[in-house]
């Protein structure tokens, strides 16, 4: 009596969770099959984007949605780097102040305007507004006045020469909006015909995800998925499992402890490639001892980044310059600068230096998992040479602050960019202009900072390469960081997905992607 | 009973007052700050001061929590910094979500937790009882986050019986029952191994006592014994677990919000405090908290309906 | 979690007044709750390889030799295998022992200073009760996750700061149980006897109505030891526990959890060993509110 009671209360259970089970599992099954069904992408991203303004945005999660809804003017080959022509015809450069922009003619937004010089005029006053409180305002900073000879013509006038007047305008956040879908709306929350790119915005649940849908009057061809998911999934480990079991078909950045589980499964194909980004470990040049050169020189020595990087399962390369191989400004001779791992070296300079039995400091970084696993490595390698650190991990925000107003003793930062030029990573970073903002080194060297407008005013091409070859030789030998190691874009997608080609900056383009 | 939820609403006016006022204090003393989240790490100063200036972060802080808390007594919780979105709208996509979850997994923990509760009290010290106490044992000692990532590697990956994410905020549809299945199995684990015991424990107390001696040596068949007499007696500390735990459950899912990747109240609370994101965080907050104190005043008049010698006061 | 329980039984907790063998009789219940023995046994083992961490752990916690990362259980020289840094994962363990009780005493004590006090103020004052209770319902209502993510933000992380925020959380429970009891307390026939006779008010708190809370603080404070050890772990799955490279158990199941593919065991282990210490705190929680409580001692 009272077994079957039991017995009948524990069996009800179980068959409904197992029904429920076979059900799910039904449901996943006959959508995976069939391929008459519209092809859909769901691609998986920590976190949620900002907005899908490309004007009020200016993060890589916004930046992901943002390129199959808009478009720009320049776009950089995801092969060779170099900057080619996309909304725009071509350029000319009359003299350093005055860049003529041919537009393409033809192309509307998806809203049905058209696509004319009246639009890059409006989203670049737009930006430049204070008004409008543009993150990346600084893109055009040196933009004076746009005029507009005639529909297909943009004049920009600049007030000192802007040597990376196309690298900038290659830039996600340089994207051409439509003047009609803007003054009608906030695009930066419904974006709907707001681009002239190859997807149209159709949905966003903040937090969850964001739909976009084909566009089929694209300028460039129709592509052929019919729908791109971006959905949120903040928790790394079930990320990586979405993609194992197909939950999800795609994944970027993907951390060096998944790697290789994602590499052994039959049906995702994993992407590696040699990225953009640095990591490196920064000084606050305004306390001591990171004044003395010696002590910089001693902690770079102290650093077996070679013993680091090879932990990263592939994920990290040794350059020992500040500007990584796959930016503009690199030159392979750097790998003959820089110091290498030498305990003994390190203690001797130390000595040298003042400081005989080491000295006490703080390390501070954001707590990110990337931050949080370098930290006490870098921790570990300094006390071999009597350094003495204490770890200060933050929460991001606090980090930012705290670093840009010149608390931090020594920092562990991150650099990454769309367009791939060394001049973005030396301006911000190094220019004296920025101490307070950017400049969390507080670096504050007059002859560094001509050197760093001379990568940025330059309007040859080869001339400034060759500036920016300088300063990285001039920057790595000075330490102004040690660059701990150049990163590796990684991609996983599912094996019938074809068509998605990873960029240096671990960008991509969903342009040409299908599903087979 | 009218008079007492009302004077119950009442004082949850000083309570939500004191919390946005926490919130606020909280804002002022972390450091970091909106404008410098949204300008991101290369940003020059003209553009941190331009989106400083947008969001009102030049004015002084009191003036600040007087414009925001003069907007929410006329109902507008204001916009978040980071993305424009409407407070409240922001929340009620959320709230239905950890709701749904909280819900849910509250009927777990009681039909899984009441049922090996009343077994194993039945069967005292047998092996089921022993097994159940056992599991309950687990449930109550494990990090909810380890079991979650367990049942994804378990149920998820290696046998591919469940998915892993994309709760659709429709519970009451097969796709959204099953995708919430782990999460909320993950959340109610812990409280079902609490009921469980307290039902086991409320039972055996019952049992021992006269009047149940009585009904038994009057022939009424056991099972029916234990039910009716007993089970009424044990409803109230399981009514005190639940409230407890659905209380902490809407401002405490994160962490199984986060495994999951649910879209709730929990995450977008993190989310926010990370952004620095002002009205988000005091919207949130001031939610969860109203809650909170909806379910404490739901669950004392759950006993005094339960137990006529419990009343109001 | 577990406080709910003891919260809940805490007004029927008969309280003898009797001093002298009454130690001996708690005692003697203890030990015939096999429960109990077994929690008592699971927490005083915990607490030895704690004090002997230094003398038992075959490596240096804290020594890296990315050589030998990632080594699984049973490896050569690492009987349980070694973490990413190839850290010895035993060795880990053991000294994660030690945090783990840290973090649970240290928290519940700070708890308990706070908690008690205001339990006592509130349940002795009339006058102060609706304010304190007032707060108390503030802090309940205010989410714990918030609290800890703010502490850690305004703080820094650290184990200090882990400890703050975890007793801050236990704050509000504790002073409810505490003003429960010191309500039944206030109006024994003892109490009145003191106030008759004109003891101060500071005394009869102190001296009469504390010394009966202990019971229930007692049995309230183990089981909350184990919460407070749960609370921990989870402010490391946040990013805001212990801070690297700290040897604590949450912080290694959670670190641990990006190699759940990989190598499992980093954060299968310091899970199982969180399992057995809050079980073991919960247990002995649980005998202990039997054994304080003649009215469930049967059970």
């Amino acid at each position: 009596m009272k077994k079957n009671f039991l017995s009948k209360t524990i069996s009800i259970f179980l068959v409904a969770v197992i029904t429920a089970a076979l059900f799910a599992g039904c449901g996943s099954e006959t959508s995976k099959n069939s391929s008459s069904a519209p092809q859909k992408i769901t691609y998986v991203s920590m976190t949620d984007a900002v907005g899908l303004s490309p004007i009020l945005t200016n993060d890589s999660a916004s930046s992901a949605v943002i390129r199959t809804v808009y478009e720009t003017l320049f776009m950089r080959d995801p092969k060779t780097g170099e900057i080619k022509p996309l909304l725009a015809e071509g350029y000319e450069n009359p003299d350093p102040n005055t860049w003529i922009i041919k537009l393409k003619k033809n192309i509307k937004f998806q809203d049905g305007t058209p696509f004319n010089s009246e639009a890059v005029k409006y989203t670049f006053e737009k930006i430049l507004d204070p008004k409008t409180a543009s993150p990346r305002a600084s893109l055009l900073k040196s933009v004076d006045k746009i005029e507009t000879p005639d529909e297909y013509t943009v004049v920009l006038h600049t007030k000192t020469p802007y040597g990376i007047m196309l690298t900038a305008l290659a830039h996600d956040n340089l994207s051409i909006v439509s003047p009609k879908a803007d003054k009608a709306g906030d695009i930066n929350k419904n974006a709907k015909g707001a681009g002239t790119g190859p997807y149209i915005f159709e949905e966003w649940v903040p937090g969850d995800h964001i739909t976009v849908v084909k566009n089929k009057d694209y300028w460039g061809g129709a592509p052929k998925i019919d729908s791109i998911t971006f959905k949120v999934v903040p928790e790394m480990a079930t990320a990586v499992s979405m993609v194992e079991t197909g939950e999800a078909d795609m994944l970027v950045g993907i951390p060096p402890e998944h790697l290789e589980r994602l590499k052994n499964n039959a049906d995702v194909e994993v992407t590696q490639l040699q990225g953009n980004s640095v990591t490196y470990l920064g000084f606050n040049f305004e306390k001591k001892p990171f004044d003395n050169l010696k002590v910089r020189q001693a902690i770079e020595h102290a650093i077996n980044r070679d013993e680091y990087i090879s932990t990263l399962n592939g994920l990290g390369i040794r350059s020992n310059g500040i500007i990584g191989p796959k930016l503009i400004g690199y030159n392979s001779e750097i790998e003959s600068h820089g110091y290498k791992y030498d305990v003994e070296k390190a203690k001797a300079l130390l000595a040298e230096a003042g400081y005989p039995s080491g000295f006490k400091a703080t390390l501070t970084y954001g707590n990110t998992d990337t931050y949080n696993k370098i930290a006490p490595f870098i921790q570990a390698q300094l006390k071999k040479i009597n350094i003495d650190v204490t770890l200060n991990p933050m929460d991001w925000a606090a980090y930012l602050s705290y670093a840009k107003s010149g608390k931090a003793e020594m920092y562990l930062g991150g650099w990454s960019n769309v367009t791939g030029d060394g001049e973005e990573l030396l301006y911000p970073q190094f220019f004296s202009g920025n101490i307070g903002a950017s400049n969390y080194a507080r670096y504050n060297n007059p002859e560094a900072d001509a050197l760093i407008l001379k990568t940025r005013e330059t309007i040859d091409q080869n001339q400034r390469v060759e500036y920016l070859r300088q300063a990285n030789i001039k920057f790595t030998d000075d330490v102004l960081w040690v660059p701990l190691y150049h990163g590796v874009v990684t991609m996983a997608v599912r094996k019938n997905l074809k068509g998605i080609e990873l960029e240096s900056n671990g960008e991509f383009r969903f342009n040409k992607a299908y599903k087979e | 009973m009218v008079k007492y939820i009302f004077k119950r609403l009442i004082q949850l006016i000083p309570v939500l007052i004191g919390v946005s006022i926490a919130v606020f204090l909280m804002i002022y003393l972390i450091p970091g700050n909106a404008a410098e989240i949204i300008a991101g790490p290369t940003a020059t100063k003209e553009e941190i001061q331009n989106i400083t200036v947008k969001l009102g972060l030049d004015k002084p802080a009191y003036i600040q929590y007087l414009k925001y808390m003069s907007g929410v007594l006329k109902g507008d919780l204001g916009y978040s910094f980071q993305t424009g979105q409407a407070v409240s709208k922001a929340i009620a996509v959320r709230y239905v979500n950890t709701l749904s979850l909280a819900i849910f997994s509250a009927l777990i923990s009681i039909i899984l937790g009441v049922t090996t509760g009343i077994i194993a009290a039945a069967k005292r010290n047998s092996w089921f009882d022993r097994l159940c106490m056992g599991i309950s044992t687990f449930g109550i000692s494990a990090p909810s986050f380890w079991i979650g990532l367990l049942l994804i590697v378990v149920f998820g990956v290696k046998l591919k019986l469940l998915p892993i994410s994309g709760f659709n905020g429709k519970i009451w549809t097969a796709d959204g029952f099953i995708h919430l299945l782990m999460p909320a199995i993950t959340l109610g684990f812990g409280s079902s191994a609490m009921i469980s015991r307290m039902t086991r424990s409320s039972l055996l107390e019952i049992i021992h006592q006269d009047y149940i001696q009585t009904a038994r040596a009057k022939g009424v068949k056991e099972k029916i014994v234990i039910l009716k007499h007993a089970l009424k007696n044990a409803l109230i500390p399981i009514i005190t677990i639940v409230g407890i735990n659905f209380g902490g459950l809407l401002g405490g899912a994160v962490v199984v919000e986060s495994v999951f990747a649910i879209n709730g109240i929990g995450r977008l609370m993190v989310q926010a405090i990370s952004a620095r994101d002002f009205p988000m965080i005091q919207g949130s907050v001031l939610m969860v908290a109203f809650t909170f104190v909806i379910i404490n005043l739901i669950v004392d008049i759950l006993y005094a309906a339960i137990d006529p010698r419990i009343q109001y006061n | 979690m577990a406080e709910s329980i003891s919260a809940l039984k805490n007004g029927e907790v008969e309280i003898e007044y009797k001093k002298s063998s009454q130690i001996k009789e708690i005692w003697r219940r203890l030990k015939r709750n096999r429960t109990a023995v077994v929690g008592l046994f699971i927490i005083s083992f915990i607490a030895i390889i704690a004090l002997l961490a230094p003398v038992i752990s075959p490596y240096n916690p804290y020594e890296q030799n990315l050589n030998q990362r990632l080594l699984g259980i049973g490896a050569r020289g690492h009987i349980l295998g070694t973490d990413e840094y190839g850290r010895d994962l035993l060795s880990r363990l053991i000294y994660g022992a030690r945090l783990s009780l840290i973090v649970g005493f240290c928290s519940v004590a700070f708890g308990l200073v706070f908690g008690v006090l205001l339990g006592l103020l509130s349940g002795y004052y009339k006058r102060l009760d609706g304010i304190i209770m007032r707060i108390i319902d503030i802090l309940l209502a205010f989410p714990g996750v918030l609290l800890a993510l703010a502490i850690v933000s305004i703080l820094g992380t650290g184990i200090v700061n882990v400890i703050i925020a975890v007793g801050i959380w236990s704050i509000p429970t504790i002073a409810r149980v505490v003003r429960g009891t010191v309500l039944y307390i206030k109006e024994m026939d003892y109490v009145t006897a003191a106030k008759a006779l004109g003891e101060s008010d500071f005394m009869i708190l102190f001296r009469e109505i504390l010394p009966n809370c202990i019971s229930s603080i007692v049995v309230y404070s183990t089981m909350r030891l184990a919460t407070a050890i749960l609370s921990a772990a989870t402010l490391s799955f946040l990013g805001l526990g212990a801070q690297p490279p700290v040897a604590e158990w949450g912080a290694m199941a959670s670190t641990g959890r990006n190699f759940i593919f990989q190598a499992p065991h980093l954060t299968l282990l310091p899970g199982f060993a969180i399992i057995l210490i809050v079980y073991g705190f919960n247990s002995l929680g649980d005998g202990l509110r039997d054994a304080l409580d003649p009215n469930l001692k049967n059970v």
